[in-house]
């Protein structure tokens, strides 16, 4: 009986560290392979100067492994105005950009989905909440000159 | 009279053993991850605020299938707008048009679509997906 209790006290407290531990490390490692796949085919498309579909399709297969997202594209032109002339979306796909005077691609991903750890910040091992509510979801976001 | 010491040296043990968990263990980190999360959360909400509401982003049909799962139930008034070649599909209250076509047979997951959002003020009006 004494064990039972030993048991009971312990139990939730090291599957609460053991949870967050995993939860919190997939969601440094996935944030971290996301950025990278972001920042690796926006200097492929910068260094061509083209945003090709099928560069935005690969990088499209590598980001679809952690759920679903969209995607923000904008190429910048600056001609010593005040507003820099900006293309967005499909707009700057499959054109381009070098030839017709673009200085810098922005490619942004968001996924939909709230991380689990979201609600393991929220709450402490004992459930106290926290007085903040955590929205946390994996993103990537590179900028690029187009060379 | 034995018994009784040695209970009360495990209770002692027990005792402090909570203590150091609770001031070496459970506070340090509690303020770690609260640290964490502020620093992640700041990070996500740079980027959400560098991409306007209503800028057009590039998602796979699957997001038009969530989105009307979504919103279109009764009662709602967001207008989810599907625009294929001359085609246009609306859906409002329910997962299907007015001419009975679901939306999992309208969107194609395997083709890209320009999502863009429509406002009045704060309020959601519409919801356009445009197939590439």
């Amino acid at each position: 009986m004494q064990n039972f209790w030993a048991v009971l006290v312990v139990l939730p407290i090291f599957t609460w560290y053991s949870m967050f531990t995993v939860l919190d490390r997939n969601y440094n490692l996935a944030q971290q392979d996301v950025e990278n796949i972001v920042y690796r085919y926006t200097q492929i498309a910068a260094k061509k100067g083209v945003l090709y579909q099928s560069v935005l399709e690969e990088m499209e297969k590598q980001l679809s492994k952690y759920g679903e997202y969209e995607i923000y594209i904008s190429a910048e032109k600056f001609l010593g105005n005040d507003e820099p002339t900006v293309i967005e979306g499909w707009d700057a796909v499959d054109v381009g950009l070098r030839a017709e005077g673009y200085d810098l691609l922005n490619v942004t991903v968001q996924y939909n989905k709230h991380h689990p750890v979201s609600i393991l910040y929220e709450y402490s091992v004992f459930g106290a909440q926290n007085s903040k509510s955590y929205n946390l979801t994996l993103f990537g976001k590179a900028s690029s000159y187009i060379r | 009279m034995d018994s009784f010491w040695s209970k009360l040296l495990i209770l002692g043990i027990v005792a402090a053993i909570g203590v150091f968990f609770i001031g070496n263990v459970y506070a340090p980190q509690r303020s770690a991850q609260e640290a964490m999360a502020d620093s992640t959360q700041q990070s996500v909400n740079a980027v959400k605020m560098g991409v306007e509401d209503t800028a057009p982003m590039i998602v796979k049909g699957d997001a038009i299938i969530s989105t009307v799962n979504q919103y279109c139930t009764s009662g709602n008034t967001v207008d989810i707008i599907v625009k294929k070649s001359s085609n246009t599909y609306t859906f409002t209250n329910s997962t299907s048009t007015s001419s009975n076509q679901s939306v999992t047979t309208i969107a194609d997951i395997s083709k890209h679509y320009v999502r863009t959002i429509e406002k009045a003020g704060t309020q959601i009006v519409s919801i356009t997906f445009v197939e590439q």
